[in-house]
């Protein structure tokens, strides 16, 4: 059994798998992913491998900021071997990237509740440290830095909030089904975790 | 009445967090138009709705890149855990080696046949004719058990779905049984049953690493 991240609210690990409720409206699976996930299945590589490449950035990222740098390498392979392995219980009654991301915060909330106690001393100096703005990417690396080691100051469970729905750009709905909480729950957590983000912000680039 | 406080008197940061309810465009009537008259709070939330801008423009982590070696060295553990998991899962399969034997008993029998064709070789062509039957009897043994396995893992009862999938095989296999017979020695019919053993097998296995396999988020 996965660990859960600590969401005041959630609902039951039971009843937070996608079959009803207020919490979970998500859109039902696309063609192309259900294929997908059907070839899977059969143990098609091909498809597993499209699966991978398709979400691996997605994951990647959200694991990144959940764990930090150094481990989300390790813990995303974990989240497609998980994935793939329990293809079987995958429901298309939500989208195949809902289902990645459950997996993903489970996975590195458990990974990140490990190693707790040391890290989250010294993570944000270490995540601010590590993170260089990828190719491409326009912002300020100052202002990158100061984002990056605020948000590795959260407290996890704000910090996926605040990841899935500021950086990632996921709707309500669609937390709640990852996180397992209300709709409800969602928005109170990302109120909470924007205005706690805000006085880390002004903490750490003395803005306020 | 109740009593309504601005988000700008008392905790700053519980402030902030009534405040935030404005950034995604919610709904407070109160709340928005105490914020448009209060220099303060509307600094609040200026500076929530840059943070949120900022955090939007984030984008990929570093490193979120390709990653084949990450894929292949999933796939290469997927692979292992199927080998590794097999002949566990089919602990007590000693059975399974009839279908072996039974490929092997055709393949011994094509050999001779082909080999031969001649009258005296007819008694070692019965004797792997027999073996074939044994084994194929062994076999149906062993589709049992892992019936029963499956059963049980299922709590008494298999899905109706693999109990679907089942019978289309064990009709397919006896079929192909049944053709193997009427003309012995014949690699098509030899080679369709073949192939409806490896089936049978295989979707017995599959269905039981379905259920004992793997941790399921």
């Amino acid at each position: 059994m996965l660990d859960r991240p600590f969401i005041p609210g959630a609902l039951p690990a039971s009843d937070a798998s996608g079959s009803a409720g207020d919490a979970r409206v998500a859109a039902p699976v696309s063609a192309d992913d259900a294929a997908l996930v059907e070839a899977g299945r059969r143990g098609d590589e091909r498809a597993l491998a499209t699966i991978y490449r398709r979400f691996r950035p997605r994951v990647f990222s959200v694991v990144a900021r959940l764990v930090g740098a150094s481990d989300a390498e390790e813990v995303t392979q974990e989240v497609f071997l998980r994935a793939f392995r329990g293809l079987d219980k995958f429901r298309a009654e939500a989208q195949l990237s809902t289902w990645l991301y459950r997996i993903a915060v489970n996975a590195a909330l458990s990974e990140r509740s490990k190693k707790r106690v040391e890290r989250d001393r010294i993570a944000p100096a270490v995540e601010a440290e590590s993170i260089a703005a990828p190719p491409g990417t326009q912002q300020d690396p100052a202002l990158r830095a100061r984002l990056e080691a605020a948000l590795a100051s959260l407290p996890p469970g704000y910090r996926a909030v605040l990841v899935l729905h500021d950086v990632e750009g996921l709707e309500h709905e669609e937390i709640g089904t990852i996180l397992g909480c209300r709709i409800g729950t969602s928005k109170s957590q990302l109120h909470k975790a924007r205005a706690k983000m805000r006085g880390l912000l002004g903490e750490l680039g003395g803005e306020r | 009445m109740i009593f309504w406080k601005p988000p700008c008197e008392g905790d700053r940061e519980r402030g902030a967090e009534r405040i935030a309810v404005l950034v995604d465009g919610e709904d407070d009537p109160r709340l928005a138009s105490h914020v448009s008259t209060c220099a303060r709070c509307e600094g609040v939330l200026t500076s929530l709705r840059a943070q949120r801008a900022s955090l939007a423009s984030l984008g990929d982590a570093p490193g979120a890149g390709p990653d084949e070696a990450g894929l292949h060295r999933v796939l290469a553990a997927l692979t292992h855990e199927r080998q590794s998991r097999r002949p566990g899962l089919v602990v007590g399969w000693s059975f399974a080696t009839a279908a072996v034997v039974i490929l092997g008993g055709i393949g011994v029998r094509q050999l001779l046949v082909a080999r031969a064709g001649r009258a005296e070789d007819s008694a070692i062509v019965a004797g792997a004719d027999a073996a074939f039957r044994r084994a194929e009897r062994e076999y149906g043994d062993a589709v049992a058990m892992l019936r029963e396995r499956l059963s049980a893992q299922r709590g008494g009862a298999i899905d109706a779905s693999v109990e679907e999938g089942a019978r289309t095989l064990a009709e397919a296999r006896r079929k192909a049984s049944e053709l193997a017979r009427a003309r012995r020695a014949d690699p098509e019919r030899e080679s369709l049953l073949r192939d409806a053993l490896r089936a049978e097998v295989r979707f017995y296995e599959d269905a039981l690493l379905r259920v004992e396999g793997g941790e399921h988020p």
